[in-house]
This record gives structure tokens, sequence and C-alpha cells, in this order.
């Protein structure tokens, strides 16, 4: 019997290179000219980038395969129309479609970076990434931490947000920093102390929800923090050996002269 | 960066105190506060004398969680919060030092002692930041580590 379903999977027809290539190339056009916000347009914008971020994960583990060239190329032909896209949904979107277009976002930046596609990265870091950070403002405020439909759904909009600006901020936390994502961080409920952080630490008295909720919303912050000094450090560090390598090869040269 | 955690302090000197008991997501914002603050701790070395900085009480408490976690004694007090955390207690470590009161350690405490570990080595890093600071700032702070096998005034005069 599991031999039967072995050979049979073994037999299923795979589809064509060309044409596989051909349907994400159809799919990341759908959504850079899908422009209308009609319920139907919003459903189906969400199963496109549930296409796309399913073929991404199915290409994830050959990194130099030409699957990912070919998805990098088609995604960088018309780069600033998805992205637009992609963005002004995780923005303006209901819920579901944020928490998806901000995932497909995350994986756009991750494709970026390991294929060093200027053409994904850049129109991120100058014209999306500031309102992305400003749309935290809202992202941040939940009513309350008690576990709900409508608690779960701004979570998982939010850790997803941050997961984008996590991965960008891996990428340049200088802009990040210059675009004043410290300044929207500092208004987190929990770090200025506004949503009865110091009643709800105690694990043993705290609703065990409430308490992983409310850590659940610290958490990225923190996450983000770190990311940012570690970042920061280190690129001073390498402006450091630069500027000492600089030094030893300017030193080495006049020595050569005397 | 100073000034954030400056303007934020209340909530990263609370959780710095520490005080409850210790669960996975306790120990993990603990990790990251650790971190926070040893990549800052360089900054906080070269800001000016005249910064709000708040070294003093945050260094006070950071040798506090360096005392704790620095002993395995705190794994006895480990709490179950999740029930992915509950999953992990009914599996058994594979990989565990026994402590005295720890009849059965689980996957859930080898991943706390895991996670304390790294704990430690940001709170050592800062610690050996703030020492290492550089000497126009260094009067600022006592010195954190002192040798063990230093002379003292009195052995030095008999040697």
């Amino acid at each position: 019997m599991q031999n039967a379903a072995e050979s049979s999977e073994q037999t299923l027809p795979l589809l064509p290179e060309e044409q596989l290539i051909a349907i994400v190339d159809a799919v990341a056009s759908a959504i850079s000219t899908s422009t209308t916000s009609s319920t139907g347009r919003l459903s189906l914008r969400g199963h496109l980038y549930t296409i796309l971020l399913n073929y991404l994960r199915f290409i994830e583990p050959t990194t130099e395969d030409v699957r990912q060239r070919s998805l990098t190329a088609i995604v960088q032909k018309d780069a600033n129309k998805v992205i637009d896209r992609i963005v002004r949904d995780a923005l303006d979107g209901i819920d579901v479609l944020k928490t998806l277009a901000l995932t497909m976002l995350d994986a756009l930046v991750q494709l970026g970076s390991r294929a060093s596609s200027t053409e994904i990265l850049v129109p991120l870091m100058t014209s999306h990434v500031g309102n992305l950070i400003k749309s935290l403002h809202d992202a941040q405020l939940p009513r309350s931490y008690a576990s709900s439909p409508e608690f779960a759904n701004k979570l998982y909009v939010y850790e997803a947000k941050m997961r984008v600006l996590l991965r960008l901020a891996q990428l340049d936390p200088i802009s990040l920093l210059n675009k004043g994502l410290l300044a929207e961080l500092s208004r987190n409920p929990i770090l200025q102390g506004s949503s009865d952080f110091s009643d709800h630490i105690d694990p043993v008295s705290t609703d065990p929800e409430v308490y992983q909720n409310m850590h659940a919303w610290l958490m990225p912050v923190l996450q983000l923090l770190l990311c940012l000094v570690a970042g920061k450090r280190n690129s001073s560090a390498v402006k450091s050996k630069v500027r000492l390598r600089a030094a030893v090869k300017s030193l080495n040269s006049s020595s050569c002269l005397i | 960066m100073v000034e954030f955690l400056a303007h934020n302090v209340a909530t990263f000197e609370l959780l710095l105190q520490d005080r409850r008991a210790p669960t996975l997501t306790s120990l993990t914002t603990l990790q990251y506060i650790s971190g926070i603050y040893y990549h800052t701790a360089s900054f906080h070395a070269q800001a000016p004398a005249s910064a709000s900085v708040p070294t003093t009480k945050a260094t006070k408490l950071i040798l506090q969680l360096l005392a704790k976690y620095g002993q395995r004694r705190w794994l006895q007090n480990l709490k179950a919060i999740t029930s992915a955390d509950s999953e992990l207690l009914t599996v058994p470590a594979t990989l565990f030092v026994p402590v005295p009161g720890i009849y059965n350690p689980s996957a859930l405490h080898q991943q706390a002692e895991a996670i304390s570990v790294q704990i430690c080595r940001n709170l050592i890093s800062y610690c050996r930041a703030i020492d290492l600071a550089p000497p126009t700032e260094l009067a600022k702070f006592k010195p954190l580590f002192v040798p063990s096998l230093a002379l003292d005034e009195a052995s030095e005069r008999t040697a």
C-alpha cells in the first residue's frame, strides 16, 4: 500500500519550469496592476500573496537555484509597483490582508538581501520604511491584553510589522534610526508604563494569557532595540576598522617613500 | 539610544529587578535587556558626565542578576506558563548537570539554563565594558571586577 503511494508520488507529472515561472510572473504582474480596494479585489490580492509566499517557501532551500534568480528577476522587473501595492495593503488593508502583505514584505526583504538586489531593497528603505515606522503608532495600542480574536488579529499584524522592521534593521540600522524608529518605539504602552505592566509581571498571580500577551507585545520591541544597538555598534566598529586600515595603508606608503 | 534607555528607565529597571519566579518568557526578556545594556555600555562610558545616564542603579541591578544566574538555585523556581512550556516539562532533559532539588530535569530546565548562560555572558560583557571605560570617565564608576589575588597595603608592607 505504502509502496503504491510512493510510486504514484514518484510518477506525478511535474510542471515544466517555464510554465511555473510564467505563472509566477503573471501573479506578480497581477499584484502590481491590481489597484482597487473592493472586497473581492482585496481577497484576490490576499490569495496572490499566499501563492507567492508558498512559491518562496518552495524555492527557499535552494538559494543558488535558477528559480531563485528568475523570481528575483520577476520582482525586480516591476519592483516599485509591486512593493508599493504590498506596502499599501500592509498599511491600509483589513487585518488578515495586512498580516499577509507584511509577511510578503518580509519574504521580499529576505529575497532582496540574499540576491543583493538594490531594485527590491532601495525603494523599501527610501520610500516606504518611514510609513511603516509611522504606522506603529496605531498598531501599538491594544485595548486590552486579554486573549480575544480582536487582540490576536492586532498581535499578528504587530508581530509581522516588527518582523519586517527587524529584518530591515539587520540590513541598515542607521537608516531606521534616522527615520525616527526610536521615537515610535518609545510610545509602546508597556515601555511607557501606561498598561499596568508592573501589576502583571508576576507569573504566579497573573492570568497566564495576559502575562504571555503582555510579554508578546514587549518582546519584539526589545528584539528590535537589541538589533539596532548591536548593528550600530558593529557598523561603527566596521568604520573604525576601515579608518585603521586606511591609516596603516597611508603609513606603509609613507614609510615606502622614506 | 542612551536617551531612549533613560526615557524608559522605569520599565527597564522593573525588568532588571527580576523579583518574580523565572519563566522562559521572563528569561528571554532578560536576555534581550542584558544584550541591550551590554551593547550600550560603551555609549554609557562615552556619554558626557553631564548626561543623565542611569548607569549606577542599572549596574547594581545587573550585578544582582549576575549573582542570581551565576548559580543554578533559581532553576528550582522555574515556572511553566504556556502550553508549550508544559509540553517541554514532560520531555526529559538530554544534557543537564544535576541540580539538588530537581529530580526530573526536563527540556524546559535545559532550555531555561541555556538562556541563562546567554544572560550571564551579556552581564559579564556589560561589566567588563564599564570597567574598561576610558580613563576620563572611569572616575565615575567603582571597579566591578577586582583581582582577588591583589596584595593589600598590609601585605605589601610585609612583602
